[in-house]
């Protein structure tokens, strides 16, 4: 009796593994849509709202007192950058009042306006393999799928982006998990914007992301600003991802390899901003 | 049947800090997966079908709640709970090195799994090379920690008179 016992114990075993083994095929070339757990996600995220919040309020109440007496010099430095800027911004408006076609696209571009959601982070992969976060927004606040997921700040004149920070993969009905640009399978195609060439990048286990031109003869150089090229109709045109930090020689010696340092902080990720975009 | 409820319970209960609270304590920028941790010490004091049936809850709510593609994790964790809980009838269990040997071989194997799956699912797995250094200081602070995570189960087990 025992012996049968183990038997189809082990037998158990096998199919489960099988079963699992066959799902992650499935989901993974998207013929089985993965679930979003219904109404226990929509608990489960709930409670993961309120211990990061807690986590938030800890580690900052700590930091705050530790910087205290940071923030005076900070607040010297930020003040005269922001002066800085400042006559930078009207040395570059007067430059681009001189000629028609540059003052058309400056029009369109501080016109561009999206229509926004703010999201909070609410639980992150901890792993090393993957990078991705949950959001606390979904489908009742009119999320999609394939919606762009961007780090900026609220002033008064609007919302002013600092950089792009992945897409939406799957939604629930208030969450939504979210890819980051440090993602493996995050891939986007980029501008360069100082030689004006675009081409792929691609997050990478390690965290680090890499990038080649379309054009092979094209040279990047370090310190370059990268953005979205719109190109592949799933990021919109001219966000903000980084700067090239890094080139590299192949041994494929036509083809050029770039490192990007993205614009965003991953670890101190809180609030996110998503576009919405009528597709 | 009660002893059950309340592993389930602290494994729920626990994937939620895992997934926000703990990432405010990382040490090095690197987090304890303390989810492995009680998947092992749950199987080692039960048997091989409850090892592997919280195996798989843990894996489900990764899979759900973070990734895109559903099973990985599920897998593995289904795996870990499964073995070490055909085994653990057959130790002696109040050994606390015993724990942090098998959290130490878990994690390897998870980890190792994990190269394994990626590899097939298409990943550029070669990177893995540059998150070494972090996986080899979680395998450390994994074994480390769970013998405080064991204590704790202990001490909560007693509290609800479970044996």
């Amino acid at each position: 009796m025992n012996s049968i016992n183990k038997h189809i114990k082990k037998v158990l075993f096998f199919i489960i593994i099988f079963i699992l083994i066959v799902l992650i095929g499935l989901t993974s070339v998207g013929k089985v849509e993965s679930t979003n757990g219904g109404i226990f996600g929509n608990i489960v995220t709930g409670l993961q709202k309120v211990t990061y919040n807690l986590g938030q309020t800890l580690t900052n109440s700590f930091y705050s007192v530790q910087e205290i007496v940071k923030m005076k010099e900070e607040n010297i430095l930020l003040t005269e950058t922001v002066h800085e800027l400042q006559e930078q911004v009207r040395s570059l408006e007067n430059i681009v009042n001189k000629s028609d076609a540059l003052e058309a696209e400056y029009e369109i571009k501080t016109n561009l306006k999206y229509d926004y959601i703010i999201g909070q982070v609410i639980a992150l992969d901890d792993s090393n393999w993957f990078s991705r976060f949950t959001i606390d927004k979904g489908e009742l606040d009119g999320l999609n799928k394939n919606d762009i997921v961007i780090h900026a700040v609220e002033t008064n004149n609007g919302m002013v982006q600092i950089g792009l920070v992945g897409i939406i993969t799957e939604t629930g009905s208030n969450w939504s998990k979210v890819i980051t640009l440090l993602d493996e399978t995050c891939k986007i195609s980029y501008r360069d914007i100082n030689n004006d060439e675009s081409g792929i990048l691609q997050g990478s286990i390690d965290g680090k992301i890499t990038g080649y031109f379309f054009n092979s003869k094209s040279v990047a150089a370090q310190g370059d600003s990268i953005l979205t090229s719109g190109i592949g109709e799933i990021y919109l045109p001219d966000l903000y991802i980084g700067k090239v930090t890094e080139v590299i020689k192949t041994t494929d010696a036509s083809i050029q390899k770039i490192i990007v340092e993205p614009a965003v902080d991953f670890t101190k990720l809180n609030k996110v901003f998503i576009l919405k975009v009528n597709r | 049947m009660k002893k059950i409820g309340i592993m389930a319970a602290i494994i729920i209960i626990n994937f939620i800090f895992q997934t926000s609270l703990y990432n405010y304590v990382n040490i090095f920028g690197v987090i304890p997966n303390i989810s492995l941790i009680l998947v092992v010490i749950f199987a080692m004091m039960t048997n091989s079908i409850v090892g592997g049936f919280l195996g798989i809850l843990t894996g489900v709510l990764y899979d759900i709640m973070l990734q895109d593609i559903f099973g990985v994790y599920t897998l593995i964790f289904f795996i870990i709970g499964c073995i070490i809980g055909s085994f653990s009838e057959d130790v002696y269990r109040d050994n606390y090195m015993l724990y942090g040997l098998i959290s130490l071989l878990s994690t390897i194997f998870m980890h190792f799994s994990l190269f394994v799956i990626l590899f097939f699912l298409k990943y550029r797995v070669s990177n893995a090379y540059y998150i070494l250094e972090s996986i080899i200081l979680e395998i450390v602070l994994n074994t480390v920690i769970s013998i405080v995570i064991l204590k704790f189960v202990v001490y909560i087990f007693n509290k609800f008179n479970l044996k």
